[in-house]
């Protein structure tokens, strides 16, 4: 939570995760209080977003929990009580310590009841690892870039050895590489290779057989090299070919969906114009 | 009955500016009244006291009289009713030594309403400066602090004795229509904010930080 980037990712992945929480069978849980019939409705979980921070409200009668990126520091919890009545209390003064405790079991209560599957801040910064150049001791590689069709067709050459317990040389490499970027294997030196193999090495993907020349995929490397591959091949790639007008068949549904939310966005700009 | 009170109260305000030489203002329409007093108390030099009053007009709910009629004599009697009205309440903006900023408000109508909002965390900033421990400021928390756990009990010791007293102390000095009740007992509470501070699961982030509080 020290930079700023890494909080907000933490915090939107808590939003997105947990975006049931407004629910009554949620919110009974966080106040303690049971929903009937008669309780005052709705119950929904409102994000609201200022520039590019989130909050999260909860509701409950008059009370709302509000949780924010505060400052890009911190994920604060607030819960402000507007009517007393709402949990049985008198307005005196003296009932203050049953209010203060009646707000705090509510935010230890709601961060009891939040969730995350998975820890976003090492995801992201394995992924920007992989995406930026690395430094090892005096030596650099460049990046790995993820759209780079050099680095998929490096991906997918070394998914190829991922059986094989000897793992693989510089030449078994080269012939696959050169094959996925429609070369002769000829065309690129063995020189052009040990600088792939250079950056694999750094980025942690690849590792040498010691007292051979020859290399294995690492886990990370194996882990990394499927993700890339599936994601690129399987969902960015044909999910912008059915969105984009010239490069879609027109009974596509995720370009139907899109020329929806098109249509639906002109038309509002037409009638705000027609209004003003 | 009430409008006798009402006058004198007004007027006991004005009055109390005059003397004090204390800024009475009125608010305008859609005017911040908390960017507004932020404003004032950069310039207000003293480390206790009134910074300015403000005037404001409002709808409140008031208790007010109507004429009713009797259908089998069909004589006219008043008779008191609950109702909202568009009244001028005055807002004296101050600061106290342990509590920092807060203000009172007032209604100018029967049965002469007063709130007072103070911010807890401002208390604490006071408290924390009287007592020399360092720390970083924000607009509405403290980012962090050289001793937490000192903190945390400040957080802990400010009970309702505490705002009680401080109500006590100021009513006094500022004019105004009511007696207050010998006990807290029947103060009432209108807002109350809980807030809360969360930090990433142990393994997330640096662990640096986590003497931060908001």
């Amino acid at each position: 939570m020290d930079r700023p980037v890494s909080g907000r990712i933490f915090f939107e992945d808590v939003i997105r995760e947990n975006l049931d929480i407004g629910r009554p069978q949620q919110v009974q849980l966080i106040f303690d209080r049971l929903i009937i019939k008669t309780t005052p409705r709705p119950f929904r979980t409102p994000v609201i977003t200022d520039g590019v921070i989130p909050s999260l409200h909860i509701d409950y009668k008059g009370t709302r929990i509000k949780q924010y990126h505060k400052a890009g520091q911190a994920l604060r919890t607030e819960t402000t009580i507007n009517n007393t009545y709402d949990f049985y209390i008198g307005k005196n003064l003296r009932n203050l310590p049953a209010l203060r405790r009646i707000g705090f079991q509510a935010n230890r209560r709601l961060l009891q009841v939040q969730r995350i599957s998975h820890d976003c801040i090492l995801a992201e910064e394995a992924f920007q690892k992989i995406n930026r150049p690395v430094q090892v001791t005096s030596q650099r590689a460049s990046a790995l870039r993820f759209a780079d069709p050099k680095v998929q067709a490096l991906w997918r050459a070394l998914l190829l050895f991922q059986l094989l317990p000897t793992g693989f040389s510089n030449r078994h490499l080269r012939q696959h590489f050169a094959s996925l970027l429609g070369q002769p294997p000829d065309s690129l030196t063995q020189g052009q290779m040990t600088y792939h193999l250079r950056r694999l090495r750094f980025h942690g993907i690849v590792e040498p057989i010691p007292q051979t020349h020859r290399y294995r995929i690492t886990d990370l490397g194996l882990r990394t090299a499927w993700f890339c591959t599936r994601t690129y091949s399987r969902i960015l790639r044909p999910g912008l070919g059915a969105l984009l007008p010239e490069l879609s068949p027109p009974n596509s549904s995720l370009r139907r969906s899109f020329d929806k939310l098109d249509q639906e966005v002109t038309s509002w700009i037409q009638h705000a114009k027609l209004a003003a | 009955m009430v409008e006798p009170i009402t006058r004198e109260f007004v007027a006991s305000i004005e009055r109390f500016a005059k003397d004090h030489q204390i800024p009475l203002i009125t608010f305008e329409k859609g005017q911040r009244k908390d960017d507004f007093a932020k404003q004032q108390r950069k310039k207000f030099p003293q480390r206790e006291g009134v910074v300015f009053i403000g005037k404001a007009q409002e709808k409140c709910t008031v208790y007010r009289t109507e004429k009713r009629r009797n259908p089998k004599t069909k004589r006219t009697y008043p008779w008191i009713v609950k109702s909202t009205v568009l009244v001028n309440p005055y807002y004296f903006y101050c600061i106290d030594e342990d509590f920092g900023p807060f203000f009172l408000k007032f209604c100018s109508y029967f049965p002469y309403n007063a709130k007072l909002c103070l911010n807890g965390h401002e208390y604490l900033k006071q408290q924390l400066e009287q007592k020399g421990i360092a720390y970083q400021a924000l607009e509405n928390g403290i980012l962090s602090c050289a001793d937490p756990q000192a903190l945390q009990g400040l957080c802990d010791r400010l009970s309702e004795g505490k705002i009680d007293a401080l109500l006590r102390k100021w009513l006094p000095r500022l004019p105004h229509p009511c007696y207050l009740p010998r006990s807290s007992s029947r103060i009432p509470l209108s807002t109350f904010h809980s807030p809360d501070r969360t930090f990433p699961p142990p393994g997330i982030g640096s662990t640096g930080q986590r003497t931060h509080l908001l």
